[in-house]
């Protein structure tokens, strides 16, 4: 059609398009013909340029008219579906309310799990070079050029960090740090005292990480001796509202004191920082007391965190590299790595942990969970959306009988879902309030998300409502949009086959998640329960646990113990390095000779326990004898558990001989197997020797335990001065190993029990309306004779073959998942058929209860009532 | 049914004059060159679609013109109700005229 206006004069082009916006609803071609027309009849009498001017003028000229037209209509139509939707809304009381606290809770719990991974993701982001900034790791091999897979650790001796500046030009700067000696100190200025936990970080510290200073300046703050530096929490409980800067502190650990000066105020720290403190001492303090001279200068003593800033140009593998190089001079074995401190938080597995931190896979599976939720929120709400639209059906054909076209109602229905989602959206915020503090408690973190200031979040809600408008809206307005006005006159026309089929696809994957929930839910618990009542092979019950944790006091360890062992309600006392819930120290491809001259390779994990380490814990010796102090060769004597009896092949070990570490061992007992590791690992070989350690577990009768835990107290702390009596008991330890598996679980249980109220209350939403649309035939049966029985099977009929479909679905999956979960165990629960039983007789329960609500109702009602129903 | 207005008949008449090329451009000119007057297309194109709608006038598109930008053009054409309605303006205002002695006379005079 356009060949033919080649080469000759046009109409200016963006004009013509404006002209065809104009009359795209009449007759464009004949209307835009006459002008091009009539511009080639003035550029043949007036000229080109003429004839231009000529036509924008007509463009001009048709504007106005055809802008206030539109927004003449535009606004009364407007009206007319703001007056329509509220009337819908008003009229359907109930289906709008279950509507709105479907979409509201599905909302609430996506904009709450949304906000938990923002603050999850968010950790130690807020330094400005926080993509530089990395914590040094080391991790040590064993000797005999043995590797070991001890974890990584974060202590370094404090003469390295001025090395690492100096010596590499990756570095740009590093910071040196630890906590303080007491988990909290005594900060006392006159008469205001308070205990507040902090750390002694050189002057780098402010430097690197970007903890805003209020007062003070960062480079010189934590540069001088006897200095220190307070959040601004700190400085309100013990100054007020004064200036706190050179005012006086005095600083008191068990074993330190320190008159110190507030060099500097900071701003309190924020949460997601996995560096916490009350205050900062200056190293210089801890330098220039001479007591301390021993950390300092010396490669032995590695007590430093250490954290290195990278220059620009600096490659952080190539860093790696040198580091390591570096470190085997000092000591043979080490590696060393940097770990970025954005993925301290979610990414680290180190053996001591700065701050509790969280797994990426927990978060990213809460956030699965959270879409989850909101898709069956729309799903309900799509749900009855399609079965409210037959309501409607005359509304639509009166529309386009008076000339609507199908985008017009398209947009009148979008426009309704959205007027939905955003009342959803308000119930939603409030739910979120009422919800934050048990959510909280439940994830483990103190969410205060600020809604306003939150840009993120800002965004995520207005993409929900979006999403949900579209979601819940596009396929009841499309299939009302396409309705023929001849059929949507007549009722029930649109609740045919294919919307119900819909309909009831959507219902069975709503109750399918929620029924995957629970099961999920159950066998997270069950396996919990198992871990809980499982046979460890050794009591944890009533044992406090003492760790030492300076000099003094592990000089003193066996005056403590026989203290200890004096009081009547202590039954025992061991001294060992490690705890039988957590024996980590472990050589792997350790090479060992059978009997036979045969070589066995294994991993060994190993411990140093004294020789009551046996009978405190309860673990069976099964063959020889324990540790004894009448024997003096038992110096070299080790006790083995069964698998490395079976690995090595021997029928009886006693007296066998073992080297290890350059040193010939003997056998002196063979213990049981007992569970040394969590349940995710097998029981693995192991061997304690008889050397002491730095854990003292003391086994108590049960009894008054406060009572006992002052006398363990009052000992300790008659015994050594150099470190505050801390304790905590063997099962609270075992049950922490656990903590993430138990929050799962939780999350489950209450996104599965949400899930469940949301499929339940779309449920009953749809049993009403499809049991009103058969009133009808419900009062003709009774008229012929059906009993309320029969009538009541009739209906509920419908929907329990769809619920039983949604378990047949669930069942796999949740078998599919549990199964991968429970891989991470070694020792792992039976899923049992039982579990998915239950669980589905749980939710068909619940749902037929939901129904029943109006199949009775229904069936029991009059048919003189119902058939006059017109 | 209504009578025509003036412009409808002007325009009506137009249409039967042109016959085969009754199109909004000619019309507009015919238009023009008998009244003298200003036509805008908007003082075309309303009464003609109003007459449409009546049902005084039928009309159909044409092979497209390249001198349109290859767009057809509509032409018009009249109804038998179109022409019956000419007709009946046509009777009562010549009965009309006739009632009256003479306009052009009462005009001298005054």
């Amino acid at each position: 059609m356009t060949m033919g206006r080649k080469n000759r004069f046009t109409p200016p082009a963006l004009a013509e398009k404006i002209l065809g916006i104009i009359y795209s609803d009449k007759g464009q071609f004949t209307h835009l013909g006459d002008f091009e027309e009539m511009f080639l009849n003035i550029c043949e009498s007036r000229g080109l340029n003429y004839a231009r001017i000529w036509y924008w003028i007509q463009v001009m000229k048709s504007l106005p008219g055809f802008i206030k037209n539109k927004l003449y209509w535009s606004t009364a139509m407007l009206k007319n579906y703001i007056f329509i939707a509220v009337r819908n809304v008003i009229k359907n009381k109930g289906f709008s309310f279950i509507n709105v606290t479907g979409l509201a809770v599905g909302m609430a719990c996506f904009l709450l799990i949304m906000a938990y991974v923002q603050h999850e993701s968010s950790y130690d982001r807020f330094h400005e070079k926080s993509g530089r900034i990395f914590r040094l790791l080391a991790k040590e091999s064993g000797q005999d050029g043995q590797k070991s897979v001890e974890e990584y650790e974060d202590s370094f001796p404090e003469v390295m960090t001025p090395l690492l500046v100096s010596d590499f030009p990756e570095v740009k700067n590093a910071t040196c740090f630890m906590g303080a000696f007491q988990d909290k100190a005594v900060l006392k200025a006159g008469e205001k005292l308070f205990y507040q936990s902090g750390l002694y970080a050189d002057r780098n510290f402010l430097e690197i990480f970007n903890f805003p200073l209020i007062h003070g300046n960062s480079q010189s703050v934590l540069s001088g001796p006897n200095t220190i530096v307070i959040t601004e929490d700190v400085s309100k409980k013990l100054f007020g509202n004064e200036n706190p800067i050179g005012r006086r502190i005095s600083y008191k650990e068990t074993r330190r004191q320190y008159d110190v000066v507030v060099s500097g105020v900071v701003e309190n720290i924020p949460q997601n920082s996995s560096l916490k403190f009350d205050y900062l001492l200056s190293l210089e303090t801890l330098r220039s007391d001479k007591s301390n001279s021993f950390m300092f200068d010396n490669w032995n003593v590695a007590n430093f965190h250490i954290f290195v800033e990278l220059a620009e140009t600096g490659d952080k593998a190539e860093a790696e590299e040198k580091l390591t190089e570096f470190a085997q001079t000092k000591r043979d074995g080490t590696k060393l790595a940097l770990q970025p401190i954005e993925g301290i938080h979610l990414r680290s597995q180190i053996r001591e942990e700065l701050a509790t931190n969280n797994e990426v896979r927990y978060v990213r599976l809460f956030s699965f969970i959270a879409v989850m939720v909101l898709l069956i929120a729309c799903v309900n709400s799509m749900n009855l959306g399609v079965a409210c639209s037959t309501k409607r059906a005359k509304e639509i054909g009166v529309r386009k009988v008076n000339g609507a076209n199908r985008r017009q109602i398209l947009h009148q229905f979008l426009g309704e879902s959205l007027f939905l989602s955003v009342l959803s959206l308000f119930a939603a915020l409030l739910l979120m309030k009422m919800l934050l503090p048990r959510f909280s408690l439940i994830l483990g973190v103190e969410l205060k998300p600020d809604l306003l200031n939150n840009v993120f979040l800002l965004l995520v809600m207005a993409g929900t409502t979006l999403f949900v408008a579209l979601a819940s809206g596009s396929y009841p307005a499309f299939l009302l949009s396409a309705l023929s006005p001849v059929r949507s006159m007549k009722e029930h026309s649109i609740s045919g086959s294919r919307s119900g089929k819909l309909r009831n696809i959507l219902m069975v994957f709503q109750f399918a998640v929620s029924v995957t929930l629970i099961i999920c839910t159950v066998v997270v618990f069950r396996q919990m329960n198992f871990i809980k009542t499982r046979e460890l092979g050794f009591d944890r019950e009533h044992v406090v646990v003492i760790p030492i944790k300076e000099k003094e006091t592990l000089d003193k360890r066996q005056v403590l113990k026989t203290s200890f062992l004096e009081l009547p309600q202590v039954k025992g006392v061991s001294v060992s390095s490690g705890l039988p819930i957590n024996i980590r120290s472990r050589l792997i491809n350790y090479v060992f000779m059978r009997d036979n001259g045969e070589k066995v390779t294994m991993d060994i994990t190993f411990d140093y326990v004294d020789e009551d380490f046996v009978d405190v814990f309860k673990i069976n010796v099964l063959r020889g004898r324990n540790f004894s102090k009448d024997f003096s060769e038992d110096k070299y004597g080790i006790l083995i558990n069964e698998t490395v009896a079976k690995k090595m092949g021997w029928s009886d070990p006693i007296g066998k001989e073992f080297s290890f570490m350059r040193n010939k061992y003997h056998v002196v007992g063979v213990v049981k197997d007992f569970q040394f590791a969590t349940f995710h690992h097998q029981i693995e070989p192991m061997v304690l020797f008889n050397e002491i350690g730095s854990n003292i577990s003391v086994r108590i009768y049960p009894g008054d335990v406060p009572a006992i835990l002052g006398s363990l107290r009052r000992i300790f702390e008659k015994t050594t001065q150099s470190q505050p009596f801390e304790f905590y008991f063997l099962d609270d330890a075992f049950n922490k190993l656990y903590q993430k598996e138990m929050r799962t679980g939780e999350i489950f249980g209450t996104f599965g029990g949400i899930t469940v109220f949301i499929a339940c209350m779309g449920l009953f939403g749809l049993a009403a309306f499809m049991i009103n649309k058969r009133t009808k035939e419900i009062g003709i049966r009774k008229v012929l004779g059906a009993s309320v029985a029969q009538i009541v099977t009739l209906l509920t009929r419908e929907f329990a073959g769809l619920i039983l479909l949604s378990n047949v679905i669930a069942w796999p999956v949740a078998y599919i998942i549990m199964r991968l979960w429970l891989q991470d165990f070694a020792f792992r629960v039976n899923i049992g058929i039982w579990v998915f039983i239950l669980s589905s007789a749980l939710v068909i329960f619940v749902s037929f209860v939901t129904v029943s609500v109006h199949t009775f109702r229904a069936a029991a009602s009059n048919p003189v009532d119902t058939l006059r129903y017109e | 049914m209504k009578l025509l207005s003036r412009s409808e008949e002007l325009v009506l008449l137009t249409v039967m004059k042109l016959q085969e090329n009754a199109y909004c451009i000619p019309i507009r000119e015919e238009l023009i060159k008998v009244t003298g007057r200003k036509w805008s297309f908007g003082s075309v194109y309303d009464p003609l679609d109003r007459l449409e709608k009546k049902g005084l006038l039928k009309s159909y598109l044409t092979k497209p013109v390249k001198e349109r930008g290859g767009r057809s053009k509509r032409i018009y054409q009249l109804t038998s109700l179109g022409k019956r309605s000419l007709i009946e303006v046509r009777s009562i205002q010549d009965a009309l005229w006739d009632r009256i002695p003479s306009l052009e006379a009462d005009t001298e005079k005054m």
